[in-house]
């Protein structure tokens, strides 16, 4: 490798205009060795987003930057640049690759419109541009070209937008392509896929690549150096063995110990073992579901026991959310029977139905879009109180207190509302919103797939806590198997609309799927 | 059949179904509206003949031969099959078929309304991408003024001080009847800009919005022109400028009663205001017929608009049931 730096920050100081407090990002230097892969490393909100995209120019106008760019050693820039000079930088030198590729693609675009855009805008012309299109979408590994050029990002699949999106980004042939979390939306085989042909545009092209990440195992497997931040400033730098071997803060031993710890067993998961009581709780026989002429749900058959966490995998696309919203009652089903506490939701009366329901509680990923942000959170817990009128009016607000301690919010946020709030206590606060109507059986569908490593943790740990003290059985959706080894007594593997196949307990742990590598799917 | 035909074909069976209701309403309406057609056509009977007994037997002839003791239903039938035929019925001052009296004026107002709505688009558009583009800045507080400023004004207000400053101070617009080149640059002139503060503050919001959001972040993360990046966003926010230009072309067609007035410009909204005022039914009813069929027709347009402009509206909803 030669040691030509592609780019180097220095003195990199970020301010908000409106917060009254000291920089954001605090003095921030290193540089980037050509084909180099650099990970940067934090927690939500440590400001590794902040960094990125001080290094494209994208940060709003009330973010004053100051500092040093050099690019290939040659040319220097003072921040924040000026517009001509970002346009000159963009694209040619640095890109920017979003998490979210189906928002990173404009709805009403067709991906061979997006690279016409791209390539006409770096002066390639109108006769060459779809064959350097193809050339790219044929090196990021697809095969059938003409259809992904006439679709919209509606009919690709996260994992296929995300590939998209980086065929976009190299296609202009930068120097350094910056990924943010563009990994963390991906089921595991996606994520695998995205990952190695990341190493491939490094490998073949010797494009640099600032891999911005909260999963330190991601970082560990796939990069040459790894940048820590905390709070705004670069805590630890260096290999993975090297943080490994001499760390010194508290962040990065934590995160090291988790992993490590994946490795070894499941401590938690012994804790709760007991055997279920036998007791069926929820049955689902035979659902049938169809959309636009395609089986979601193809005959699946499952039973989740009382006192259960059943968790639930499987590749994106393949029926589990569906699943999930029939269950709560927010989608039809095609044909087949669904019994709650023994009886059939399709042929209870409406009472009974509305009764049972509201023992069926559901939290969903995006915690952060289900909270009203004008309301305070005290009453959004109390909203399904008041709903479903199961107490008194003047006692509502002392249950809901008291359910929002439970799940571990402070007192002093109870008056806050959802923008105050990190993302943890969003769900959090979620939880505690399902969990202050008593309810017998709770759907978690991806809960823990937007935080980073240590919040999950702590999420799923207040779960099984949760799980201890209520009489409740839980349906966990999840791509992140670590998650659902983490807590579940079984783990269904779904696929191509039905569950085909059960992990139970000990053949589990017997490393069938504790390895995410080796995954059944 | 593709999604796309489908959604095309049931657009086409609502359309049908929405103009027999409303034409329907249109028809009890005005056949609820107090007043006897036939007492008007003849006068009254003290004036209209001198021999009661004729009168009587005149009434009941006309009575018959308009249908108008039939039931609603039938004689909404009658009419419709009259108006299948492009048959309005005749003016009951002119004599003349209602269909010529409303086809001579149609021009008149086309000429005013359809160069007012590309005024107003060009101006909406315009003013809206500047506004938004330059947020918070200068150039914006002012499109927003002007924008308030306009909208706080009645319509009527504006035209009156454009006519007063163009007509007698300037001497630049000459006040009369006729329908010239000359005369219609300021009435409009005038519907254009009145029309445009809506749309300049839809484009505006909707803009910024999509110039927000990640895909536009995307387009200029790699390095994307401006003017591309200005585009995509424009395609987007297509829907909500149909819609509203849409809305408001039916109003300037529809209620350019007072502008026409104002500039005494010889359109079809000065003719309706005045066969009400003069009770001229048949017109009455052929005017509303007109209207019904321009607003469905536009709404129509827009809607198959959408299906062209906007991939997404090829698939089908996937609807939420509600539990419970």
């Amino acid at each position: 490798m030669t040691e030509a730096k592609v780019l180097n920050i220095s003195k990199l100081n970020i301010k908000y205009k409106n917060s009254s407090n000291s920089s954001f990002i605090k003095d921030i230097s290193f540089d980037i060795i050509k084909g180099e892969v650099i990970t940067v490393i934090g927690e939500s909100g440590s400001g590794k987003s902040t960094l990125a995209k001080a290094l494209t120019g994208l940060l709003p106008p009330s973010a004053a930057v100051a500092g040093n760019l050099t690019i290939s050693e040659v040319e220097d820039y003072v921040l924040p640049g000026t517009n001509t000079v970002w346009s000159a930088i963009r694209g040619t030198r640095i890109t920017y690759v979003f998490q979210d590729a189906q928002q990173a693609l404009n709805p009403i675009l067709t991906v061979q419109q997006h690279f016409k855009e791209t390539l006409l805008s770096k002066g390639i012309n109108e006769n060459e541009y779809l064959k350097i299109s193809k050339q790219y979408l044929s090196f990021l590994n697809f095969s059938d070209i003409d259809r992904i050029l006439s679709s919209y990002a509606f009919q690709l699949s996260g994992g296929m937008s995300q590939r998209v999106c980086i065929a976009l980004a190299i296609c202009t042939e930068p120097d350094l392509l910056i990924a943010d979390e563009i990994t963390s939306a991906l089921d595991t085989v996606s994520q695998n896929d995205v990952i190695k042909l990341l190493r491939k545009a490094r490998d073949q092209l010797g494009m640099s690549i600032m891999f911005i990440t909260h999963d330190l195992k991601l970082a560990k497997d796939f990069s040459d150096r790894i940048l820590v931040m905390h709070d705004g400033e670069i805590v630890e730098r260096g290999a993975y063995q090297k943080l490994q071997s001499s760390a010194t803060t508290a962040l990065v031993r934590d995160m090291i110990g988790i992993i490590e710890r994946q490795k070894k067993d499941n401590s938690q998961l012994q804790q709760i073992s007991n055997i279920p009581s036998p007791q069926v709780l929820v049955e689902v026989n035979n659902i049938f579901k169809e959309f636009d002429n395609f089986q979601v749900l193809n005959n699946l058959s499952i039973e989740i026991y009382e006192k259960e966490i059943f968790g639930l995998f499987g590749e994106s696309g393949c029926g589990k959310s569906t699943l999930a919203k029939i269950l709560a009652g927010l989608q039809s089903y095609d044909s087949g029977q669904i019994f709650f506490l023994g009886e059939d939701f399709a042929e209870v009366s409406k009472k009974l139905k509305r009764k049972l329901y509201s023992k069926v509680q559901f939290v969903f990923q995006n915690e952060r879009g289900c909270l009203n942000p004008r309301r305070k959170i005290i009453d959004i817990v109390q909203e399904p109180l008041r709903y479903l009128k199961l107490h008194a009016k003047d006692e509502m607000k002392d249950i809901a207190k008291k359910c929002l301690a439970s799940v571990g919010i402070d007192e002093k946020y109870f008056s806050r509302r959802s923008p105050e709030l990190s993302t943890g206590q969003c769900q959090r606060v979620a939880l505690a919103k399902a969990l202050v109507v008593n309810p017998r059986f709770l759907i978690l569908d991806e809960i823990t797939s937007a935080l980073d490593i240590r919040t999950k943790y702590d999420i799923l740990d207040l779960l099984i806590n949760i799980f201890q003290r209520e009489d409740i059985a839980m349906l966990m959706i999840s791509h992140d198997l670590s998650a659902l080894d983490y807590v579940c007594h079984r783990i269904g593997h779904m696929k191509n609309g039905k569950i085909s196949r059960v992990f139970v307990g000990r053949e589990r742990l017997g490393n069938t799927i504790s390895d995410s590598k080796t995954l059944p799917y | 059949m593709s999604l796309r035909n489908k959604s095309i074909v049931s657009k086409l069976v609502e359309t049908g179904v929405t103009l027999l209701l409303a034409t329907l309403v249109l028809f009890i309406i005005i056949n609820l509206a107090p007043g006897d057609p036939i007492r008007i056509l003849l006068g009254t009977p003290e004036v209209a003949s001198v021999n009661n007994q004729v009168y009587q037997e005149k009434y009941q002839e006309l009575r018959e031969a308009y249908h108008l003791d039939d039931s609603i239903l039938v004689q909404y039938v009658a009419w419709m099959k009259n108006v299948l035929r492009f048959n309005l019925g005749d003016s009951f001052y002119t004599n003349q078929p209602v269909i010529i009296e409303l086809g001579k004026r149609m021009p008149a107002t086309l000429l005013l309304t359809i160069p007012a709505i590309i005024i107003q688009l060009t101006l909406g558009i315009g003013l809206g991408i500047i506004s938004a583009l330059k947020h918070n800045k200068t150039i914006d507080n002012l499109i927003r003024l002007f924008c308030v400023f306009l909208s706080s004004l009645p319509g009527f207000a504006i035209s009156l001080m454009l006519l007063y400053l163009f007509a007698v101070r300037l001497k630049l617009y000459e006040i009369s009847h006729t329908v010239s080149l000359m005369r219609l640059y300021l009435p409009t002139i005038t519907l254009g800009i009145i029309s445009s503060p809506a749309l300049i503050r839809v484009v505006r919001s909707n803009m910024l919005e999509e110039l927000g959001k990640q895909y536009t972040a995307f387009a200029i993360a790699r390095g994307v022109k401006k003017r591309a990046v200005i585009r995509g966003a424009l395609k987007n926010i297509m829907l909500p400028i149909m819609t509203l230009a849409a809305h408001s072309s039916v109003n300037l067609i529809g209620g350019s009663v007072i502008i026409e007035s104002i500039f005494s410009w010889p359109g079809i909204g000065k003719y309706a205001l005045d066969s009400i005022l003069l009770r001229d039914y048949p017109v009455v009813q052929g005017y509303g017929f007109l209207m019904i069929c321009i607003v469905i027709a536009i709404n129509l347009l827009v809607e198959l608009g959408y299906i062209f402009i906007d991939p997404r509206l090829k698939r089908p909803e996937r609807k939420i049931r509600w539990g419970g």
